[in-house]
């Protein structure tokens, strides 16, 4: 459900969309506290209408104005009683101006001093309340008092906002449970002087010119539908005049155009673009109507070629329709189709592929292919609130599971297919070292999830300290390779019951075992503490029907079902462990 | 002229007014103009006097 980004987002339509929108109740909701020494009214309307076209609605508290440490420091205010999912702190360079003019001490310590109360505010928060803070950076000042002078002098407020910037990032990559809303970004983009509105401050302290306000806005959503889960995990990408200038068929090596300095630069900047984001996680995919031979041609031999075979996860070259192509590839990956994004430069293939694949990110890419990547990155789509080792190691982890399935045709049964695996387990608690990857994992796993419960890393860091809750995770390995941490579960013992209160996996390992081997576990458990029966809940959400039978098809039966949502139940004597060809990878494994 | 007087007048801030005014209008008030404006009809005299120069 990733949406086409609004190209003009314009205050006025925006504001007017916000009063049209209808209650839903099968909209998730998404609570926000914005704090801000500016006034918050204009970013209300905007913010709501932004959200339901993301498919969200939105609960907005709006701390009281130019009260941001008050609201904070407030442990039993209207703030924490609202109990937001994410706290927005939104700091104006004009109130910063005012502070910095009214300054008792050095510039040097006005800048630790700024620092060290904004991330008191964040930690004020965290305390508080389960809330996520997302803090904006400082738009840089339109006026200078030295010229381009001013940057040499670290006195100068041009200086101290820099300063400042920067000791705010530094502080956010120490701390997990913060996320920064980069706003100096959009005042760059749009333009410092047209980002910067002295009337409308001085009238009403409004935080930026109502012209960016809405892209502002925007760039606070993509970090909210970031956190919520979305997140880009493939691009498939068409070849010939897309990659390349020309069509590799007809031109051959040596006619299409792809050079570092000359007519094949606006593409060879295009697949440097593409391999770096690559390499930062993002799966590509090649889906183009060619003879393979000729389409593979260019990735082996031409000597300009960026991108190689190597860096392609699936490799697409045929006659069959696009669609269908593009179906098959989100098989082997096991994603969503809102999870893919399609580039194409014919506009016959984009409409098509639009038209029959629900979901999926077609953006129209503009007519000149040096306009690429700008538009690209206008369009904001590879947000993420996580990163990882694993994230960088995700394409060769692909690769490795596209071979185990091409092995698995050779073997005469599924059994004697997974025993050659020689798959190994860790079934751990979690831990430290494990938090960021189970936390990226909770954000983003939609399909084998049985309660979607999206867990902050910091609520994760604080179920690992509840010696009342088992936290586990799971890691995953084999003959073929490594798949890393594969699913999460979480389980509540009580007097006579254990609750599983989460359950997901990664859609890469299904149908090998890793369930059930991990269900014999949490009996095992059960058993060892005494507990005579075990519960779990199925909350269904548009992306999870595939486990709406996850515990009947261990024996559980319903107990009590409310809205969709079931309640299952079964005696730990009932549980028949299932047989599973894994083996722990350490021999002691089995939690207690 | 009151709000009454005004169709579909809900709770419009004051900004919003101003800022599809000067859109609608394409006038532009300053600070002071517009902090001195003390209701609808001021406002509306406003506009008339920008628009008919």
């Amino acid at each position: 459900m990733l949406e086409e980004r609004q190209r003009d987002l314009d205050y006025t339509q925006l504001v007017s969309a916000s009063k049209k929108i209808l209650p839903s109740p099968d909209k998730p909701t998404l609570r926000i506290a914005l704090l801000s020494d500016a006034a918050t009214q204009q970013f209300v309307p905007v913010l709501r209408a932004l959200l339901d076209l993301s498919g969200f609605s939105a609960e907005i508290y709006e701390g009281a104005f130019d009260a941001i440490e008050v609201e904070a420091y407030n442990a039993s205010g209207s703030l924490y009683k609202f109990d937001p999912d994410a706290a927005i702190v939104l700091n104006a360079t004009q109130a910063l101006r005012a502070a910095f003019s009214k300054r008792s001490n050095s510039p040097e310590e006005f800048v630790r001093g700024t620092v060290s109360r904004m991330n008191a505010v964040w930690n004020a928060v965290r305390t508080n309340c389960r809330a996520l803070v997302i803090q904006s950076t400082f738009a840089l000042p339109p006026e200078r008092y030295f010229g381009n002078y001013d940057l040499k002098v670290p006195e100068s407020f041009a200086s101290v906002v820099h300063a400042i910037n920067l000791g705010v990032v530094e502080a956010a990559r120490q701390t997990s449970g913060v996320l920064l809303h980069d706003v100096e970004y959009i005042a760059s983009w749009a333009g410092r002087s047209r980002f910067f509105d002295d009337r409308f401050w001085d009238l009403w302290k409004t935080f930026c010119s109502l012209d960016v306000l809405p892209a502002v806005a925007q760039n606070l959503v993509d970090v909210l539908m970031a956190l919520r889960g979305r997140a880009v995990k493939c691009i498939v990408l068409d070849l010939d005049n897309t990659l390349w200038g020309g069509v590799i068929g007809d031109d051959g090596l040596d006619g299409i155009l792809l050079n570092a300095h000359g007519d094949g630069e606006p593409w060879y900047r295009f697949q440097l673009f593409l391999r770096e984001l690559g390499r930062r996680g993002i799966l590509l995919a090649v889906c183009s109507k060619n003879d393979e031979r000729n389409a593979l041609l260019p990735f082996a031999s031409h000597p300009e070629m960026v991108l190689r075979r190597d860096d392609i996860t699936v490799f697409m070259a045929n006659w069959k329709d696009k669609a269908e192509n593009i179906r098959s590839i989100r098989e082997v990956l096991n994603i969503g189709f809102d999870s893919m994004v399609f580039l194409d430069d014919n506009p016959f293939e984009r409409n098509l592929v639009r038209s029959l694949i629900p979901g999926i990110v077609v953006p129209e890419l503009p007519d000149d292919p040096s306009d690429y990547v700008r538009f690209l990155a206008e369009l904001n789509l590879f947000e993420t609130a996580t990163f990882t080792g694993e994230d960088v190691r995700r394409a060769q982890m692909y690769k490795a599971e596209a071979g185990r399935r091409a092995e698995a045709t050779g073997y005469a049964s599924v059994e004697e297919f997974l025993q050659s695996l020689d798959m190994r387990i860790v079934v751990a608690k979690f831990d430290s070292y494990h938090l960021p990857r189970i936390a990226q994992l909770m954000q983003r796993s939609n399909q084998f999830n049985l309660t979607t419960r999206r867990r902050s890393q910091a609520e994760c860091e604080r179920l690992m300290q509840d010696s009342s809750v088992v936290s586990l995770y799971v890691e995953l390995s084999d003959r073929l390779g490594d798949h890393g941490l594969i699913s999460i579960v979480i389980l509540e013992p009580g007097e006579e019951e254990l609750q599983i209160t989460d359950w997901l996996m990664s859609c890469r390992v299904l149908e090998r075992g890793v369930e059930q081997y991990t269900m014999n576990e949490v009996f095992a458990l059960a058993r060892a503490r005494g507990l005579t029966r075990v519960t779990g809940t199925y909350i269904p959400t548009a992306k999870n029907e595939m486990v709406k039978d996850f515990f009947g098809r261990f024996g559980f039966t319903v107990v009590a079902e409310e809205n969709g949502a079931t309640r299952w139940a079964l005696d730990t004597a009932s549980y028949r462990p299932s047989q599973v060809f894994i083996q722990p990878a350490e021999p002691e494994a089995v939690v207690s | 002229m009151t709000a009454n007087d005004v169709e579909n007048w809900d709770s419009l801030t004051h900004i919003d007014l101003i800022v599809a005014i000067e859109k609608e209008f394409r006038v532009r008030f300053t600070t002071a103009e517009v902090s001195g404006l003390k209701n609808v009809g001021e406002l509306e005299s406003l506009v008339e006097k920008k628009v008919g120069r």
